[in-house]
Order: structure tokens, then sequence, then C-alpha cells
């Protein structure tokens, strides 16, 4: 069978098992949807006249905190919960979206970092399933991209012998090394991630490595592509097959990656992603995040 | 002749009807194109809110009408901004879907349809954006070569290669043989 005859098939079967859609009664929605939207703008060209009008006269030298999250519309019911404190895993609020973390390496010292999230991103926490060494922040109105994940304690990894990517069970590649100059480098040579930029940098102070990293191989997200980080927190585990906690890039994926090297001489990475990231909103994300002691 | 055009000569039936009561251009425009248009979004993003994916590019159409109307192709450029949207949809929903497995929520489940048929389009959305595009115009709309360039607004020479790429890549998946696509 020619693969022209497999594709007429597909289409077919693709009418087929559409549901017959209600035409009229969606060019009606679409008339709604526009009417409503038409007063919206009106109402918020009012709103913007008021403020304008305000500003003129008051000086607003601080923005109230936000105390309200607003849904998540995803489809998915996870809830955001702002910044609460979590005395298992040594979690302390600075503030609803100021974060500090502090977590124990395999030697034992105590390690704590604060970063600051801005407030466009907030953190899909569900219930009890905080995830202490890996923690991932989305933007506020929705699940997209950008968003950010921060990874604490990272160390190279790959599939374990025996595994493949499908079954996600992975172990740390020791050919990696451990210093921040070896893992940015290992990374290069990762089959079918592509280094679109490789920098030395640094953020709040302490040494970094800037990577802006794509995948070119063709898999899907439970089998095509490779672990590439994971972190040595004590949340380690597996669930639906895939590790909670390692990074691999799917395509066509792109990620900005810094590498940075924490007092504590551990290696902490801050990761957006963005498909594609062309337009240096992600930089300008990660750029507004504060790591600090 | 294919179910598209017996669905747009239904729909082009019901249309003349409604035209009798003065609708807009729009709203013909709409009844005609919207059942394929949603197909397009179905097979790009996977997604179950294809409706949704080919009313936004509709709403966008009918905001812009007074100068899409004026376009050789209206309904290249309407499909173009719903296939550009399914697949940004498709590509979030990819991130959201590896959130989600992160951190231990079920992933969003695809619409139902035979296994073979979904197999077919996942392989095609796994396609780099303009080879799915034009793959997927290629088999639902029947497109020619120059019909899916001017949909695309891309050269014929780059749908030829994104279609052969695209093709080539869908056989050696299936293990199928890849003809020559007609210009």
């Amino acid at each position: 069978m020619s693969i022209d005859t497999l594709g007429r098939a597909a289409a077919q079967g693709l009418r087929d098992a559409q549901q017959p859609a209600d035409a009229t009664a969606l060019l009606r929605d679409l008339h709604h949807t526009r009417r409503q939207r038409s007063r919206r703008n009106v109402g918020l060209a009012a709103a913007a006249a008021v403020v304008v009008t305000v500003v003129g006269v008051v000086t607003v030298t601080e923005r109230a905190d936000t105390k309200t999250a607003p849904a998540i519309n995803h489809g998915i019911d996870l809830q955001y919960v702002p910044c609460a404190p979590e005395p298992t895993l040594n979690l302390t609020c600075v503030s609803d979206t100021r974060w500090r973390f502090s977590w124990t390496l395999a030697s034992g010292s105590p390690v704590q970092t604060t970063f600051v999230i801005p407030r466009s991103l907030q953190a899909p926490w569900i219930g009890p399933r905080v995830v202490a060494s890996s923690n991932l922040f989305f933007p506020a109105a929705g699940v997209r991209d950008p968003a950010v994940e921060i990874m604490y304690d990272v160390t190279a990894v790959k599939v374990g012998p025996g595994q493949s990517a499908r079954t996600s069970r992975v172990v740390i590649d020791h050919s990696a090394g451990q210093t921040l100059a070896s893992l940015a480098h290992w990374m290069t040579h990762r089959p079918g991630v592509r280094i679109n930029r490789l920098a030395r940098d640094s953020v709040s102070g302490m040494p970094a490595y800037y990577l802006d990293v794509s995948q070119t191989l063709v898999g899907d997200l439970r089998g095509g592509y490779g672990p590439l980080l994971s972190s040595r927190g004590p949340d380690k585990g597996s669930r639906h097959g895939l590790s909670q906690n390692w990074f691999g890039l799917d395509v066509p994926e792109r990620a900005q990656i810094y590498l940075v090297q924490l007092t504590d001489g551990s290696i902490a990475a801050v990761i957006t992603f963005r498909v594609p990231s062309t337009d240096g909103s992600a930089d300008a994300l990660i750029a507004s995040l504060h790591f600090g002691s | 002749m294919t179910v598209i055009r017996q669905q747009r000569e239904q729909v082009l039936a019901a249309t003349s009807l409604v035209q009798l009561t003065e609708v807009s251009t729009f709203d013909a425009f709409y009844l005609r194109e919207m059942p394929s248009l949603i197909l397009l979004a179905g097979a790009l993003s996977g997604s179950a809110n294809a409706e949704d994916l080919a009313q936004d590019a509709m709403l966008t159409a009918y905001r812009q009408w007074r100068e899409v109307s004026q376009y050789a192709s209206p309904v290249g450029w309407v499909r173009r901004v719903c296939a550009n949207r399914a697949m940004s949809a498709l590509r979030r929903r990819g991130a959201e879907t590896r959130a989600l497995l992160r951190i231990g929520a079920p992933p969003p489940q695809s619409d139902e349809s035979p296994a073979e048929v979904e197999e077919f389009w996942a392989e095609v959305r796994k396609l780099p954006r303009r080879q799915a595009q034009s793959v997927a115009l290629y088999y639902l709309y029947d497109l020619t070569v120059a019909e899916i360039a001017e949909t695309l607004e891309c050269s014929t020479g780059s749908v030829k290669v994104h279609l052969s790429r695209g093709r080539t890549a869908l056989a050696k998946q299936f293990g199928e043989t890849d003809d020559e696509v007609a210009p």
C-alpha cells in the first residue's frame, strides 16, 4: 500500500469519525462571542479612562499583592495554591510569589535558595503532591508556554541498562562529570540535541552556563526523547512511566537552560520551555528570576 | 465525489436557504467552510477542542472580513490561520502533557477515532510544522501543490519539499512506499 492510499484512507476515516457540526449553532455562538467582546472592549476602554484619571492624581508606590488565584483552565483539574508553608519540605513563603526552599544533599548539608517568581506565573500544586526538588511554574492564564521549571541538585542522566526512554528508568551518567562546565558540554553531545547557543554567564553573582537547546529527533512525549537532567532530590519515583523529575526535550521544543552553581557547589537548572522560542520572551522570563541564599 | 464535496453541497444548499433571509456574506462563508475547517483543526491538533480552534480562526476572519473577503482566496486565508493555531495548540498541549506527567496528573486524551486513523494523524502531528500542514491540506482537501502554496503563502517549490519530506517520513514510519506528488 502506498502512503497516498494510507493518507487518503486516514483522511476519510477522520471525516467519518467527525461528529456532524451544527454550523448554524456555531455561527450563532460566534456572533454572541463577538458581541460580548465588543461590550467588554467598551467596558475596558471606559475603565482604562478612569484609571488614567486616577493615576494622574495619585502616586502609586507599590502594587498590592494579588491574593486571589485565578483558575487555571486547561481541562485538567489542577489547582493553584499560593505559596504555603510545607514543613516536611522546609518550604517557607516570603510572599505569595516568593518561595524559599531548603533541601538536604546526600552529604547532609542543608541548602537554602530563595527565588522570586514573576507575578504572571503560578505553580501547579496538586494537594499533597508537592515536588520538592523540581518545581514547575506556569503562566496564570493557563498551562501555556513559556513555563519555568527549577530543578535543584541536578545531574546528568541517561536511560538505564535494559530500559528505554518509554519506561523512563534513568540512571546517573557519570561520564558527564560534576562540574558546571563538564555538565554543560556533556549536553552538547547528546543524541538529537541541537545547541543553538552555549555561553558562560552568571546568575545573581553565581557562575552559570546558558544553553539554548532544541531537539531534532522525532519522537513523542513518552517514547521519543531521552532524559537529560534529573534532580537528586528526595522525591525520586516513577509516575505514569516517567520519573517525575527528569528533564528531556520533546520535538519540536526549544528550551533555555541556565545551569547555576549554588554556593554549596551543587548545580541548579532553571529551564524555560517555549515552542519555538525565537522571540526572546523566555530569556526575559529567566532574567526576571532571582536566586539568592 | 468526495465526502467533503457532498458536505459542501449540503451546506451550500442550506446556505442558499439562509441567504434568502439576507445573512451576510460572512455567514455564508462560515456555513460553507466551518465543517471542513474543524476537520483541519482536528487533524493538526489532535485535540478535542477542534471546534474551538476553528471558531477562533473564523472569529479572526470575521473581525477582518472587510479585508479578508477581498482576498483572492478567503478560504485559503482562514485555513492558514486555523492550521497555524492548531499547530500552536498542539505544542502548548505538548508542554502541558509533559508537565502533567511530571506532576503526576493523567495526560489529556485525544479524540476518539479508529486506532489506525489516529495513528496516521498522530504521526503527521510529529512532523515539522510546515510539513504537517502541507500533508494535512493535501490529504484532507485534495489540494494541489499550487493550492497548498497559496494557502500557506509559500512557493510551490517549498510545498513540494515539505510534502516530499513529510510523506517520506510517514512512509518510513508505516513501512509503505512513497509515490511522487503530482504538481
